[in-house]
């Protein structure tokens, strides 16, 4: 056995070459196949980690609020909220941090008409801030928000009543939030001042509301303010967070948030805040993680493959450079079985040396990987998967050597001893799994290609790449060989000696055109690999716009005509601001994103990807409305109508709609006009910077609805006395009731030599009169997201 | 050269013309009229896909019969080109004419289907390219074919018997291709619906064919019978004695999914109609749902023909729901819906109804009798017309006694909404009247100054009713003014009426009690009627407001007039014409054995067996053939009807529609794979029993055919 040993170093020093080469590949094969695994799972997990840290924390976060008995003390109430809270919570949440808020109340002294102030307590507080003013420490004082001192008309060190009684508080600093410490607050939006809402029929409105006042605790112990106690529980997410803890944790999440389980510890006076949508993120990552794992299995799969293929080739060579040793044994008449070990142990001496150091450097290779791109900290365990990989590869490596011993003894001696192998043709069972690869790759290319919809990817798309590599490495390997021949053909009597043997050789000892076929599928698959990354980097780039839309987006409580007033305002050319709002439409249960399109194209992130054919510019000339839009600058409205209606009352009101100078819907009286010609002059408030016309409402005398038969003609609209610019002398359309009941305005309104004329036709009261310009159409164009359900009509406002 | 070739091999030519004719019609029909009508026209692939198969045998049996003159004109010193094109230019004719003809019949067929579809039809580029690529590969294949013939050494072609050749690259590749097409077939129809899903029962009867074929060759000569011998062993030694089954297989399975499906789909469109109509007649009502409760009241007070329904066809499951009068269910409707999953609803239906309910105000005159009165009060009786519209009605109480002002619009049927009392005074009223129907019972004392300003109209906090399964638990509902109220469910029910799977189910005439203002303008309004409902009740439905009526029948052309019923169409032309083509393959296969047989029945002559015996050997042969396809389409069809039935969109369902009935049918599997295995097997019996009569052994020495 010692000298079977020797005789095997030896061999293997002899041709140190393809030794080092086959111990190189096995390493790589067996390093693959461990690191494959672990990496994948380490992947998949900083995947999770990373996508629940990058969530906003308010969408993660529990918050209750708690209110606690008249009798407790303030900080016997933050223990008592912590406590219930954290019992609510059950794991996976981090301590609860606790501020303790005054609860909302109408002050009548905050703003000019009112405001619902808000005080906040926090230990901390004074250093999450930057703080202008020192911080509040003693009684009744307070720290506002620097944005609101004009509008509350207060200066550091002045004080004031907000409430209607005699309760004094005293401002000793200004903050003004920091994106630092959103951590802190949670909530950006705890930090903020909202302006007055007006009540209407369908909203109803708030008073001003700045942002919170800082304050000593003291404030709400000595002065009688009602307070409450708001406890946030941030999620926690350590590197080694397991798929299933966050399924339970989502599962008890979803089940405080429907409130079902009865079971659950939720007492009566902790209540839980509406906003977190753990159950839905935590759903939708677990599904990105599948997804993310079932594409990198290729990559894993095949680099071992790769080195698998070229392996047994290395492994095939130098069997046939021993050919020789294996016939002198046999001549010496050694028996089958100790060919067999004389024949093996080469191969196995080598699969024994390179596993452990596979092994090895596997893992290392792992750690370090894992170390420099994914989150810190993660644990990188020997997963099972390696070691099976590992084992899978020895066997793999361990058959291959066989196969290859088994050709090499069972040539005949003679075959042996000549040293020169003749041609054969290849196995019928080879044959076969060649043609059974390439109809495999043809089907599933064309299953793939054919598809109806792109869904998550299924086990052909997994496969493809992999059946394509290997279907295009045998193309080449069959298309080498058809070439040579042709070659050895053309060759025979024509060109240099050379060529000819070289091309015979090719076409003569097929198995050599195996190594094309490794390399082929190594270009295959890295070419995928390369279009997988460039894709994904595509896809980082599509998502990070979608969640920001250009380079910085500012959250607003501004509403959507403010918003747009406020960004025409600062940013008058449309170069850098771009005002954007999204709602959710109850009716049809999905999102919708409403944009001031004419900046789209220069102010948004907007990747061609989303809109294949369709550049931002294209996109927003398309979205765009027709024409540019009726502006009114002045305080006093003229119109002239020629009144021709019969109906329930003898005069006709007009309404004039139009978004103000803050960008609210705002409506005001013109008229009533009696029968026959007539001018009257009506004041029209908030409108000295310019406002926008919405429409024109007709009816009774304050433009109510009723009745009415006849026309009616406008010939002139005046501000301060000057013609309003455009308006008498361009389309005009009639509006659909917002409410669906029928339209009093017959036909389309006209507009003839400055005179916009308009018939109506109402016999029920419940008919709608409006007209409008024609920038805005009857039919707003609106791009639909791929997978949205098409409706033919919308709400708007 | 085609008529002379026609002429002189009439019969394998017409097949083969045949065979191209029904391929290329078949593939350019369904092409064009499925781009007309926006249908996926995969299922065209799957019958290109079997004619090709068909015709590389039947080419290569064609072929092979003139083998000897093909070496003879090699024996002459001809070119393997020119033997190529001698062997294939005929065929390579008569392709192309049967390409053309087919291509003109297919134009003709789809703009006849199209027409039928009513859509407008032209020829577009994709036909053209569908007849080229048909001729290209036919072209493909007789090239190849013939390729493969000139090759033959020479010796070979001119033996009399051919010698036994193991399969070639490109066949071997092919069934391979076939199987593994069939297996990714299956996997991609259980979660995908591409071409290869809606392909799938093709392509797996190809392959159970394929496999099929494989069995038959591997099963040892065996039996002590020489029929039965014979038989086997001639399955053993030619590779190409049992590739007829291939293509029954296909048909067979093809057929089975087709009826399957076709029988699922008219379960489904049944269904669907009936639960979409509501009831044997279906009269839209365009002025809302107190309109249509109004005129079903009205046009049938006994509530013996008419039903008022509304729905609200919302897209969020939990708030589609629909309010119909449930007393009147059924009566009216009785089993009518029996068959569909609402089933016996009328049970459910007697716990909904009771009272109260809305109260119809019919007349031009509203009187308040009222005692007491004491100072002025000022009654607001607000209502809904008959337009649906709100009206508000003022009363001025200034003395006991019966007070009456006009009433505009109320003649189908009022609902009040809101009384309300305002002014310095108090008065006690005991009566709201319009015509002998009162609002009101009982003495109402109203003292506004004292907050007694309103008399209560209204029923329960929560309306009992039926939601469908997997809804949840559902706490709230709008009414048909479209005002929030509580909702309380009392029990499932397998359908909503008018809007199907998905919906909760209330009573109309407490809900219309209980609304606030008239019916919101996205209300579908019906009243529905039976089938036997009288002329006179129905001119009075009329005239109170109801629109033209929609019936079952309607219904049933609207669901048949789908982009999915027009695949199931599809579908079934492709099953006839896979059927088509597979006897017409056995036609042509059976044929080209003829002159073997007959050989072989000489020899058997000479040797003491008598032709009856061989003729026995050849119906065992086709029957064994016949069966083992057979039990092969039966198996797919019990095991994969389901899988493979799911890509293909049978129905044109919104989510909100029942669900389609995918069960596996045995009668009907089994049937199917009868009627197709047995038209095979008679084909094939009646081929190759035939000849024996002329099968004298003098014609061995002849060995002419």
């Amino acid at each position: 056995m010692r000298g079977l040993l020797a005789t095997a170093l030896r061999g293997l020093r002899s041709r140190g070459l393809l030794t080092a080469g086959a111990l190189v590949l096995t390493i790589i094969a067996v390093a693959s196949a461990v690191l494959g695994p672990i990496y994948q799972t380490g992947a998949t997990r900083s995947f999770l980690v990373e996508k629940l840290r990058s969530e906003p924390p308010i969408l993660t976060a529990l918050t209750f609020d708690y209110t606690p008995d008249a009798s407790l003390s303030v900080d016997a109430a933050v223990v008592d909220a912590d406590a219930q809270a954290t019992e609510a919570a059950g794991t996976g949440f981090a301590a609860p941090h606790s501020f303790v808020f005054s609860q909302p109340g109408l002050a009548p002294n905050v703003g000019p008409n009112g405001g619902e102030p808000r005080l906040v307590s926090v230990p901390g507080a004074c250093q999450h801030v930057q703080l202008t003013g020192r911080c509040p420490t003693n009684l009744n004082e307070i720290a506002i928000l620097a944005a609101d001192s004009q509008q509350l008309g207060v200066k550091i060190g002045g004080s004031f009543h907000p409430w209607a009684d005699s309760r004094t508080v005293k401002v000793v600093a200004t903050y003004r939030p920091r994106a630092a410490d959103a951590g802190f607050w949670l909530l950006d939006t705890r930090l903020q001042s909202s302006p007055a809402v007006p009540a209407t029929p369908i909203n109803p409105g708030h008073p001003y509301r700045p942002g919170p006042w800082l304050t000593p605790q003291s404030t709400f112990e000595k002065t009688l303010v009602p307070w409450t106690v708001v406890a946030d529980l941030t999620l926690e997410t350590p590197p080694d967070l397991e798929t299933t803890q966050l399924a339970a944790v989502a599962r008890h999440t979803a089940a405080l948030i429907n409130d079902q389980a009865a079971a659950l510890p939720l007492p009566d006076s902790a209540l839980l805040e509406p906003g977190n949508a753990l159950p839905r993120i935590a759903a939708d990552v677990l599904a990105r993680q599948n997804v993310a794992r079932d594409t990198v299995t290729p990559a894993v799969v095949s680099l071992v493959l790769v080195a698998l293929v070229l392996l047994s080739r290395l492994l095939a060579a130098a069997m046939e450079l021993r050919r020789g040793e294996l016939a002198l044994a046999s001549l010496r008449g050694w028996s089958r079985r100790r060919l067999w070990v004389l024949g093996l142990v080469e191969p196995l001496l080598i699969v024994g040396v390179s596993t452990p150091v596979g092994l090895v450097l596997g893992y290392l290779a792992a750690r370090v990987l894992a170390r420099s791109w994914l989150v810190p900290g993660l644990p990188v365990p020997l997963a099972l998967g390696s070691l099976a990989g590992a084992a899978l590869v020895v066997v793999a490596t361990g058959v291959v050597a066989v196969l290859v011993v088994r050709d090499a003894l069972s040539e005949t001696l003679s075959a042996q001893i000549g040293g020169v192998r003749r041609p054969s043709k290849a196995g019928r069972l080879g044959l076969v799994l060649q043609l059974l690869m390439v109809a495999a790759a043809v089907v599933v290319t064309f299953a793939a290609a054919t598809r109806g919809h792109t869904g998550a990817p299924d086990a052909t798309d997994l496969l493809l790449p992999i059946l394509l590599a290997v279907a295009a490495g045998i193309a080449s390997g069959a298309a080498a060989l058809v070439v040579a021949d042709l070659w050895v053909r053309f060759t025979r009597q024509r060109r240099g000696l050379a060529s000819y043997v070289g091309a015979r050789t090719v076409r003569r000892r097929r198995e050599g055109t195996l190594v094309i076929f490794p390399l082929t599928a190594a270009m295959a698959i890295a070419v995928f690999a390369a279009g997988v990354s460039g894709a994904a980097a595509a896809w980082r780039g599509s998502t990070a716009a979608t969640e920001v839309g250009a380079a910085a987006s500012y959250s607003t409580t501004l509403s959507m005509g403010q918003a747009v007033r406020l960004t025409h305002d600062l940013d008058p050319q449309g170069r850098w601001l771009m005002a954007i709002a999204e709602d959710s439409l109850p009716q049809v249960d999905q999102a919708r994103l409403i944009a001031d399109t004419p900046r789209l194209a220069r102010v948004a992130d907007w990747p061609t990807s989303w809109t294949p054919g369709l550049g931002p510019g294209a996109l927003a000339q398309r979205l765009e409305l027709t024409g540019p839009s009726i502006e009114l600058r002045g305080s006093r409205l003229g119109m002239t109508v020629d009144n021709r209606v019969r109906g329930d009352f003898a005069q006709l009101g007009v309404e004039v709609d139009y978004l103000d100078d803050q960008g609210n819907t705002t409506s005001a009286p013109v008229g009533p006009f009696r029968p026959g010609r007539s001018t009257q002059v009506n004041r029209l408030p908030h409108c000295r910077q310019g406002c926008t016309l919405l429409r024109l409402v007709f009816g009774g005398p304050d433009a109510l609805v009723e009745s009415m038969n006849g026309s009616a003609a406008i010939s002139s609209l005046t501000l301060d006395g000057h013609r309003v610019a455009d308006a008498l002398d361009r389309g005009w359309r009639a509006i659909d009731s917002p409410i669906g009941t029928p339209s009093a305005v017959r036909g389309a309104p006209t507009v003839a030599g400055g005179t916009l004329s308009l018939d109506f036709r109402a016999d029920t009261s419940n008919s709608y009169g409006a007209v409008t310009t024609d920038d805005a159409p009857a039919r707003v164009p609106v791009l639909w997201g791929r997978g949205a359900r098409q409706t033919p009509r919308l709400a708007n406002g | 050269m085609l008529f002379r070739r026609l002429r002189a091999h009439g019969s394998d030519s017409l097949m083969t013309l045949a065979l191209v004719v029904v391929v290329t019609t078949v593939g350019v029909g369904v092409v064009g009229a499925g781009r007309v009508t926006h249908t996926s026209a995969a299922v065209a692939f799957v019958v290109v896909l079997a004619g090709l198969t068909a015709l590389a045998d039947q080419v290569g049996a064609e072929m092979r019969a003139h083998r000897r003159d093909l070496a003879l004109g090699r024996l002459r010193g001809q070119t393997r080109a020119g033997v190529t094109s001698f062997a294939a230019a005929p065929l390579l004719m008569l392709t192309f004419v049967a390409a053309v003809v087919g291509a003109v019949l297919g134009v003709g067929f789809a703009s006849r289907l199209a027409h039928r579809w009513d859509a407008s039809y032209s020829v577009k580029l994709p036909e053209i390219a569908v007849a080229l690529a048909v001729l290209v590969c036919c072209w493909v294949t007789v090239f190849a074919v013939a390729l493969g013939l000139s090759r033959q050494p020479l010796g070979e072609a001119l033996a009399v018997r051919q010698r036994r050749h193991g399969a070639s690259l490109l066949v071997r590749f092919t069934e391979l291709l076939i199987i593994v097409a069939a297996v990714v077939a299956v996997y991609e129809a259980r979660q995908d619906n591409g071409w290869l899903a809606i392909a799938a029962p093709g392509l797996v009867g190809l392959g159970v064919g394929q496999v099929l074929v494989w069995l038959l060759q591997s099963v040892p000569p065996f039996g002590r019978r020489l029929g039965g011998f014979l038989t086997t062993r001639r399955f053993g030694r030619d590779a190409l004695a049992v590739g007829v089954v291939r293509l029954i297989v296909a048909a067979g399975v093809v057929a089975v999914t087709t009826a399957s499906a076709m029988s699922a789909s008219h379960h489904w469109r049944d269904q669907a109609a009936r639960v979409s109509v509501g009831g044997p007649l279906s009269f839209p009502v365009e002025a809302g749902a107190l309109r249509a409760y109004a005129a079903a009241h009205d046009a049938d007070p006994g509530g013996r023909w008419l039903l008022p329904i509304a729905a609200y066809d919302e897209q969020r499951p939990d708030h589609r729901r629909v309010f119909v009068d449930s007393a009147r269910w059924q009566r009216v409707v009785g089993d009518f819906q029996s068959s569909t999953s609402l089933g016996d609803a009328g049970a459910a239906f007697r716990q909904l109804k009771g009272e109260p309910t809305v109260t119809l105000l019919r007349g031009s005159r509203l009187e308040v009798d009222a005692t007491g009165v004491s100072g002025r009060i000022g009654l607001t009786v607000r209502l809904v017309d008959d337009a649906n519209i709100p009206r508000e009605i003022r009363i001025r109480l200034d003395h006991s006694g019966t007070t009456g002002v006009d009433l505009r619009g109320c003649r189908v049927g009022c609902a009040a909404v809101d009384i309300t009392a305002a002014g310095p005074g108090h008065a006690a009223v005991t009566a709201v009247r319009v015509g002998s129907t009162s609002l009101v019972r009982g003495n109402h004392m109203l003292d506004p100054a004292n907050h007694q300003n309103r008399i209560a109209l209204h029923g329960l906090p929560r309306e009992p009713g039926f939601a469908t399964p997997g809804l949840g638990k559902v706490a709230s509902i709008d009414g048909v003014d479209g005002q929030a109220k509580g909702f309380h469910q009392i029990g499932e029910i397998g359908a909503a009426p008018l809007l199907g799977a998905q919906g909760l189910v209330l009573d109309l005439g407490r809900t219309l009690l209980d609304a606030r203002s008239g019916s919101i303008p996205v209300t579908i309004a019906r009243v529905v009627a039976r089938a036997d409902t009288p002329a006179a009740v129905l001119d009075r439905l009329r005239a109170d407001g109801a629109g033209t009526p929609t019936s079952y029948d309607a219904a049933v052309t609207r669901l048949s007039g789908t982009r999915e019923a027009h695949g199931v169409e599809f579908a079934a032309l492709q099953a006839l014409a896979l059927v088509v083509l597979a006897l017409l393959h056995a036609l042509a296969w059976a044929r080209a054995r003829v002159p073997d047989r007959r050989r072989e029945t000489a020899s058997l002559r000479i040797v003491g067996v008598s032709s009856r015996a061989a003729r026995t050997s050849y119906a065992v042969e086709s029957s064994v053939l016949a069966g083992s396809a057979i039990v092969a389409i039966v198996a797919v069809g019990l095991l994969l009807d389901r899988v493979l039935l799911a890509p293909l969109r049978l129905v044109s369902g919104a989510p909100e529609m029942p669900p389609v009935d995918l069960s596996t049918q045995p009668v009907l599997v089994l049937s199917t794979a009868l009627v197709v295995g047995v038209l095979g097997g008679l084909v094939l019996a009646f081929v190759l029993t035939r000849p024996s009569a002329a099968s004298r052994p003098a014609a061995l020495r002849s060995d002419d055919r």
